[in-house]
Order: structure tokens, then sequence, then C-alpha cells
């Protein structure tokens, strides 16, 4: 059975134009790949996406859900089939049904990623990662998605969860809808919806005429498409275009064509003009555009960090090279090349010292320098987008598609966990829990008839016969995967030149990101004789920094006391069942002084902890708050003891400290 | 529902008026949106939402469970009748069996992530679409969601968040005298459950009748051009995300003057929605100090509260 809901009509969206716009360029050619529409709750991105499968009657709507497992998606056996004849019909999946015609995707962000992958792949023409343990089925698989291309149209809200990077790559076009905060714009938006809410009906009957009119507007758009050539001169600026943004492979640039004729098309004309492109740059660029060379390198480099600075290559720019920086010194090399000096001086490119379109193209003059003017143009279209982005930070937060893997093990996939997403089945290992019933069945279909033949002597009036080998588990993906255990020194050197605010302001960021990506956190500190849980693992990131706000801090340093505390807070969760990574965030200067043993000595027993917190395998992160010039050393001794990462404290200021967590994880 | 006889009379409920108008609002206009409960333990939340169901004879309440599994909540493959018949058919799932009832769940803050999406992705378009373990079903689903939660033990997400029309803050009750009358009553419902319903019979019979009066006279409200041009303009001001805030202050304006028995929205009816909507819609991040009381509330509107009174 499939309802259909009544649809709010397309056309009676009040001011989301440019989602509205995209959109309809898609409706009138496919090439474009996709639509994402991202934005807070509530500013019609579900009624769009779902609104625009009406302008489109011919096509049929696929919606995905996210409660949809790998079998749906991919196909699989037919199980009533099995059972009357015996044999194994495939029957086809979402994926395959949706060729060539629409699929929506309502919380893109919140999808399993291996099962949003699926579907984005799925349209790129690639067949999928085969599930597992079905080898057999996979090449079936693959042989029916071959042509698998469809028109995606995707809704998310970024404050949410970090979206997939491939889900930027798969959708040509990009809108981030802003909530409105023009009155008479607002007032027809509430007006409208309280009328539709209380008869749909003759509300979608008051729009027909509009709605019929887009449809035939759609449909003058796709003839005339054919007929707009894009010349020479512009296919150079749209390359230039993808080139100055920084993205990779040749997508972009197609992409920017095709958008560009389409909205031509669109406008009724032949002819592409300079503002068409643009207007394609703002749908195309956005989410492809690199996070325009963030000063990774020059960050965190406070006087003090000089002597150490081999260590900051090594941790923080040796692990992850900036992909900007790099980009950056071709295109400057390239630029040097052709006898343009302006705006490239130093290691770095800041994009936003471009000078202005009309400076360059006034400095430049003449055929010969075409090409320049060209440059320019193309730098003033990145420019504009760019701008566009600046207000729009979250695009920037996205992970560079090189950091995927790293992105990927936040999700775990486990088996024998009742809690999370059933995504696929697997063969039984231990005891029996939590049993897919459906692949079980469809397991023990096809063996029917001779189980029936076989077990005559039987008298049952079952109809299916199950056999332990044909039971299956389900493997359940765990969203919620990380816990964060913050192990702070409260002692008086911590007291002393406001390092306490220093750290409490690190960790606070920290809980920041942790409340976005929902991750558990705790909070042990130690001062003067022991250490204090002060928060167990919890999801309250506001009770965290309620704690943190109130911490005292003064008195000796129970280093070891303190480790040993963050160590049997987490021992429990490395059991993989718990469905959390833990990881410790050890925020100290290691001058410890207080021992656990009546005449211990405190650094060693501070050593001796490290080494079992390493031995335990568990992920640690030494964040050294020792400053002045003169240092001991003590943390980075106790970051090697431990197996941690390492950084300093000035190292690590805003969107760094952020990440140095995220690579550990 | 079965078993409604051991349900505490909803009149009886002692204090708490903005839970208890927050609940009744929802039943004159079903379509309103929910309603979330914050607020400590003890403090008769699950009491009231069942009390609610047993008004209405035709609604009952469909426990959404914190440990709840997926399959549970969407629905699945009904197991029985495969093995039975060989074939596959859809078995409902609680998002099926609250369709035009109320969803209820308590502790939402500590639903699984599973669980909150399917709850985001079935209210997106009012249907819980299921592909899953070689079903492919799809039925509408459309609640009145009703949540509890002790901010305590951690927040909500901001998409669920937004998903609540009202969201009102209950504590226990301070005044002794409240608080020796809630023992009581309790007390004498433990006691003699049947005399003591029997007992609150005429109130609730009342109650009923107003709230089915008040459903007639909400056809009848009309928003003016004012009213919503006021609604937008609080949610410019408040700087809430999204344009659901302001379709539920005017919707829950609107409710609210057809429980008094107007048809008429007037000042009060939008200031009084104004608390139980925009509250939860302003604390979209986690650090901000405080909470958005009622005079916070009021203060950054100021002049608006002085406006309404004009348009209405």
């Amino acid at each position: 059975m499939q309802v259909k809901p009544h649809l709010y009509p397309f056309c009676a969206v009040v001011g989301q134009e440019r989602a509205q716009k995209a959109l309809l360029l898609h409706a009138v050619n496919p090439g474009l790949k996709g639509v994402l529409l991202a934005g807070p709750p509530g500013t019609a991105k579900s009624t769009l996406i779902h609104g625009v499968t009406e302008l489109l009657p011919e096509l049929n709507v696929i919606n995905i859900p996210l409660n949809v497992d790998e079998e749906r998606l991919w196909g699989d056996w037919d199980m009533a089939a099995a059972v009357r004849s015996g044999k194994r019909t495939f029957v086809p999946g979402l994926l395959a049904a949706a060729d060539g015609h629409i699929v929506t995707v309502d919380n893109a962000h919140i999808m399993p990623e291996r099962l949003m992958k699926a579907v984005l792949t799925a349209g790129d023409n690639v067949a999928g990662e085969p599930a597992h343990g079905h080898v057999r089925k996979s090449s079936e698989r693959r042989s029916g998605l071959d042509s698998a291309a469809f028109r995606l149209f995707a809704a998310m809200s970024p404050d949410d969860r970090r979206p997939l990077p491939a889900m930027f790559d798969r959708c040509g076009l990009y809108v981030r809808l802003e909530t409105s905060t023009d009155l008479a714009e607002r007032t027809e938006i509430a007006s409208r919806l309280l009328a539709f809410e209380q008869d749909p009906e003759s509300f979608r009957l008051a729009y027909e005429s509009e709605t019929k009119e887009l449809r035939a507007r759609i449909a003058a758009a796709r003839t005339r498409l054919p007929a707009v050539h894009i010349d020479g001169e512009l296919l150079r600026l749209a390359a230039e275009i993808s080139e100055e943004a920084g993205c990779l492979g040749h997508r972009a640039d197609i992409l920017l064509i095709e958008a560009v004729r389409t909205i031509t098309a669109w406008e009724g004309l032949s002819e592409t003009t300079q503002e068409h492109l643009q207007e394609a740059a703002g749908f195309v660029l956005p989410h492809r555009m690199r996070a325009a060379s963030q000063p990774e390198v020059s960050r965190g480099k406070s006087p003090g960090d000089l002597p150490d600075q081999e260590q900051t290559k090594h941790d923080s720019n040796g692990d992850h090279p900036s992909p900007g920086s790099h980009r950056d010194k071709e295109s400057q090399r390239e630029s040097q090349a052709e006898g343009e000096n302006n705006a490239t001086n130093g290691e770095q490119v800041d994009r936003s010292q471009f000078a202005s379109p009309a400076q360059l193209g006034g400095d430049h003059n003449g055929e010969a320098d075409s090409r320049q003017s060209l440059s320019s143009e193309a730098r003033a279209v990145v420019e504009a987008v760019g701008r566009e982005i600046a207000v729009q930070p979250f695009v920037f937060t996205s992970p560079h598609p090189m950091k995927q893997a790293q992105t990927g093990k936040r999700n775990q996939a486990s088996v024998g966990t009742v809690n999370g997403r059933y995504v696929r089945a697997a063969m039984p290992r231990g005891p029996l829990r939590d049993i897919a019933f459906d692949a079980t069945l469809r397991m023990a279909a096809p063996f029917q008839r001779i189980r029936k033949q076989q077990s005559s002597s039987y008298n049952t009036n079952l109809k299916l016969w199950i056999e332990p080998s044909d039971v299956r588990v389900k493997v359940r993906e765990n969203k919620t995967g990380t816990a964060l255990l913050f192990v702070v020194d409260a002692s008086g050197s911590m007291n002393a030149n406001k390092r306490m605010k220093a750290v409490k302001g690190a960790v606070l960021s920290l809980l920041r990101d942790a409340y976005r990506q929902r991750d558990h956190v705790g909070l042990i500190a130690f001062r003067d004789q022991q250490a204090e849980l002060l928060l167990g693992l919890t999801r309250s990131v506001e009770l965290a920094e309620r704690k943190l706000r109130t911490l005292p801090a003064g008195g000796k340093t129970p280093l070891g006391i303190g480790l040993e505390k963050g160590l049997m807070a987490i021992r429990p969760l490395l059991n993989r069942r718990s469905g959390l990574i833990p990881a410790m965030i050890v925020m100290t200067d290691g001058k410890a002084n207080v021992s656990a043993e009546a005449a211990g000595d405190p650094w060693q027993e501070s050593l001796q902890a490290a080494q079992r917190i390493a031995a335990a395998g568990i992920r640690t992160l030494v964040i050294d708050t020792e400053d002045g010039v003169v240092r001991s050393g003590y943390a980075r001794k106790l970051a090697e003891a431990m197996q941690a990462r390492y950084y300093r404290l000035e190292q690590l200021e805003a969107g760094s400290i952020e990440r140095a967590v995220r690579t550990l994880i | 529902m079965e078993g409604k006889a051991d349900v505490y009379p909803f009149a009886a409920i002692v204090g708490q008026d903005l839970m208890r108008k927050g609940l009744l609002l929802n039943l004159v206009n079903r379509k309103l949106g929910g309603i979330l409960i914050r607020g400590e333990k003890g403090t008769a939340k699950s009491t009231a939402v069942r009390a609610l169901a047993d008004l209405m004879p035709e609604l009952s309440v469909v426990n959404l469970p914190v440990h709840a599994t997926e399959d549970r909540v969407v629905g699945t493959l009904d197991i029985e009748h495969a093995i039975r018949e060989g074939e596959k058919k859809f078995e409902p799932g609680l998002l099926a069996k609250a369709h035009g009832h109320i969803l209820y769940v308590d502790e939402i803050n500590l639903l699984d992530d599973a669980i909150v999406d399917a709850l985001l992705d079935a209210a997106a378009m009012g249907v819980n679409t299921v592909e899953r373990e070689g079903v492919s079903y799809s039925h509408p689903s459309r609640f009145i969601l009703i949540g509890t939660m002790n901010p305590e033990e951690g927040e909500l997400r901001p998409q669920l968040l937004d998903r609540f029309a009202l969201s009102v803050e209950v504590n226990g009750e301070r005044d002794v005298e409240s608080r020796m009358e809630v023992i009581r009553r309790r007390l004498a419902f433990e006691a003699d459950p049947d005399e003591f319903r029997r007992r609150y019979e005429p109130q609730q019979l009342e109650l009923r009748e107003r709230i089915e009066r008040a459903r007639q006279l909400l056809e009848q409200i009309k928003p003016s051009e004012e009213l919503l041009k006021w609604t937008a303009a609080v949610g410019i001001r408040l700087k809430v995300d999204g344009h659901r805030a302001d379709i539920m202050l005017m919707k829950t304006a609107m409710a609210m003057a057809a429980f008094q028995g107007r048809t008429q929205i007037v000042a009060d009816d939008m200031v009084e929605a104004a608390m139980m909507v925009m509250p939860h819609r302003m604390r979209k991040r986690p650090f901000e100090e405080g909470a958005y009381d009622h005079e916070t509330i009021r203060e950054l509107l100021g002049d608006l509260l002085s406006e309404v009174t004009h348009a209405s």
C-alpha cells in the first residue's frame, strides 16, 4: 500500500525563489544530477522537493525513508515466489525502480552513511558496494543497476549532523534556504499555510492554473534546451571558474555549462549571458568549492611556538596536509607564469585579497590580455559566490572529501546490539540474538518444497520450515559513536596565568562540537589529593558545560590519580557492544606532585598510569597547558608514554581543536 | 484503549495550569502539533497525558517506550504471517497505531537516534514510508505528539524540538496547600478509583463539552491580516529558525480563543500563545545562558505586545 498526501503546491511556496529555480532547472534538465536543499527546520525544504514532483507527473517518485535497509535498496530474492516455486526470483530494489525517475530523501543528513552512499553512487552509474556475504547476489545487483540514473531531490538540516561529502558531490545544484526576515513575506507564508491546512483541496485548486503554467514552461524550456549552445569563450570561462573555485575533477565545469544552458532555456533565450553564468555558479559552486585555504598553516603560531615548530608540523600538518595550501601554491605558480603578480605573495593566497574584477579588467586591456580578463571574470564569479557563502559558514565546516574515511569511523555496524538501525543481515556468530526474520525467511524459502516432502511425517499446518542454517541476525548501525572524557588538571599551577580560563574555553569549544555530533561527554577534574568524576558520560553537554563553569581550581597536582580515574571511567566502554568509541582528552601541564602511594614518586606513578592507558588501547590526546619561556616538557613525555597525540594549548585555537579531536576518533 | 477505568480524571489534576491548557489546546485543534512537557520527575506528566486521552473516548494513547526498536516503531515484516502463509505482510508499528491518536514519548530526550530519525521522517510529510525487510509500505501517520523530558538529562535535537507546537515547563507544586490537595486526591483515587471518577464525572463532562464547543468555534475563526503580521513580527524579532513558529503561534492563538468560547482572537490569546510556542525555538544553542522565561520574552517583545492590542 502506498499513500499520497495532499501536497502543498510548489508554486505557492513564498520566499524561496532560488530553491524553486534550482528545482525547476532540474525539472528541465536531468543532466543537472540532483538538487540539495539545506536549511534550518521549517523553511519548506520537504515541501519543495515533494512539490516539484507534481510538475513532473510523467515520472514516478520513490521516497527513500531513513528506515530503508540494503535489501530494499539493492533488491533481493522474492520470498513468496521462492516458497511457491522453489526458485529464486530477483526482485529489483528501490534504486533499480528509480531508474529514470525521481528519488526524494527528506532527511539526507541523518540517513545511515552506508545507505546514503549507496543511493549516491547508484545514481552515478557506479555499482555500489555489495552487501556483506552476498557475493553471488552482487553480480545480479550490479547488472540491475548499471543504468540507475535518477533525479535526486534531497533536503537536509545542516545544524543537526555533518553532511556526507559525497552528498555534495552527487547533487549538481545546491541551495541554502534561510528563514525569511521580511514581514510581508512571512505574513504571506503563514496565511497561505493556514489556508492550505484548513482546506487543502480548494487551496490546491486555486493554484492549479499556475501549476499548469509551470509545467508548460518546463516543457517549452526542454524543447529549447538542445538549441542553446555555449561558445568557446564561455566554455573556457566555466573551466576557469571551476579551477578558480578549486573544484575537483571536471564535474563542476560540466555542471556549470549545463546549468547555464538550462537557465538560458528557462528564460526563453538562446544566447547565454554573463548573468546566467553567475546565477549558475551560485547553484553549482557553493558546495564544491574548496574550503578556501583556511589558514591552517598560520594558525596557532604564537611566538612561543617557535622552538617547537617541528612538532607543530608533525601534529597538525603532517598528518593532514591542508589540501588548500597545496593547490594554492599550484595556482600561484600558474599565475606567476602568466606574468600576473597581483595578490599572490607569501605562502598563502587569500581569496578575499583578490582585486575586484573592475580593477583587474581595467589593468589589462587589449587582445593579448583577453585571457587575463577572462581570469578576472572567473575570479569575479567565484568571488560573488564566495561572498554569498561567507554568510553560510556551514559549507566550510563540512569535511573535505579526503576526510571521508574519517567520518566513516563514526558509524559502527555491529551484531548483537538491539539499538540502532537494522542495515543488513549476517550469519550469526555466537549466541542468537536479534534475529533478522526477513533474511532468515528468504534463506529458507527456496527449500520449502524439499523440506515439506521430507517432513511429511510431521503433522503440522505450518507453511514454512526453517532450519538453523537459515537463521540470520541483524547487523545494526549505531550513529551515536563517541564518548569524550575530559580529564582536566585543576591544580594550582593551572590557576596561574589564567590558564584555567583558556582550558575551559578549549573544552567548551569541544563541547559545542560534541553537541552537534551528539557525542557523550564526561568530565574528570583532579586537584589537591584526589580526582573527581564531575560528570559521568552523558549526552547532556549542557550539564557538562555547567560543571565546567563552576570547576574549582587550586592545590597540588595528583596527575596519576586523575589518569587512573579516567582509565576506570573508560574501561567499561572498551567493550564493543557499548556502541561508543571512547576517547580521553587530558589537559595538564604534567607537573605531578601528589602520588597515590604514601611514598610514591608522583611522576613515575603518572607515567605508569599513562602506560596502562596506552596498553588498554584508548585513544588519547594530551593538551599541554604549560606556558612560559622555559618549559619542563612533562606533558610531552606523558603523551609519549600514553601514545597520545600531543598538542599545546596555544596550537589549539578555534577550529583546529575540533579537528584534533575528530582525527583522534 | 482498554482499561480506561483506572485513569485519573483530567479534571482532578491540581495546578499545572500551563500544562493542562497546552494539552487541551491539542484537543481543540488536533493538528496543532503536539506539546513538549519539560520538568522534573514526579510532576504528574504521565498522569496528565493518560487523563487527556481519557477525556475523549475516541482518542487513545500510544506509548513509545524509550527503548523501543526501530522495527517496532516504523513497522516490520509480519513473521507469524510469513511462517503460516509463506507470504509477506506488513506488520504496522507504533507510527501506524498512533495515526489519529496521541503518540506519547516519556523521556523523549533519551530516545535512540534511529527512533528520533523515524519520528522526523514521518513528520516531514505526515506519512510513514517503510522500505525494509523486504516490505514496501506506506501509511498516513499524523498524530498528536506529546513528549516529556527532564532537561537535566540532556537536550532534544533542534530538529525534533521544532516539531513541537508547544512547550511548557512544569515544576512540583510549591504551595503547601496545593501539595496537600495533590496528595489528598491521589490517595482518594487510589483507595477507590471508580468512586473518585464518578465524583469528577460532571466536571469531566463539562470539560469535554467545552472542547467540543471550541472545536466548532475554531472552524469559524479566521485570522486577520493584522494578526498574521503580528505573528510574523514576533518570529522575526525572536529570531527563530524557519517559519513553523509563526504558523504554530497563529494556530495556538486561534485554539486559545476557541477554548475561551470566542470566535474573536484577543491580545491575551496571542501573548499567551507566544509564551508556549516561542521559548523552545529560541534556545537553539546549547550554551546560551538560562531559559527564555516569560519575562525575557515579554521584554524582547516590548512594543509588539501593546501593538497586538490594536491589531485584535
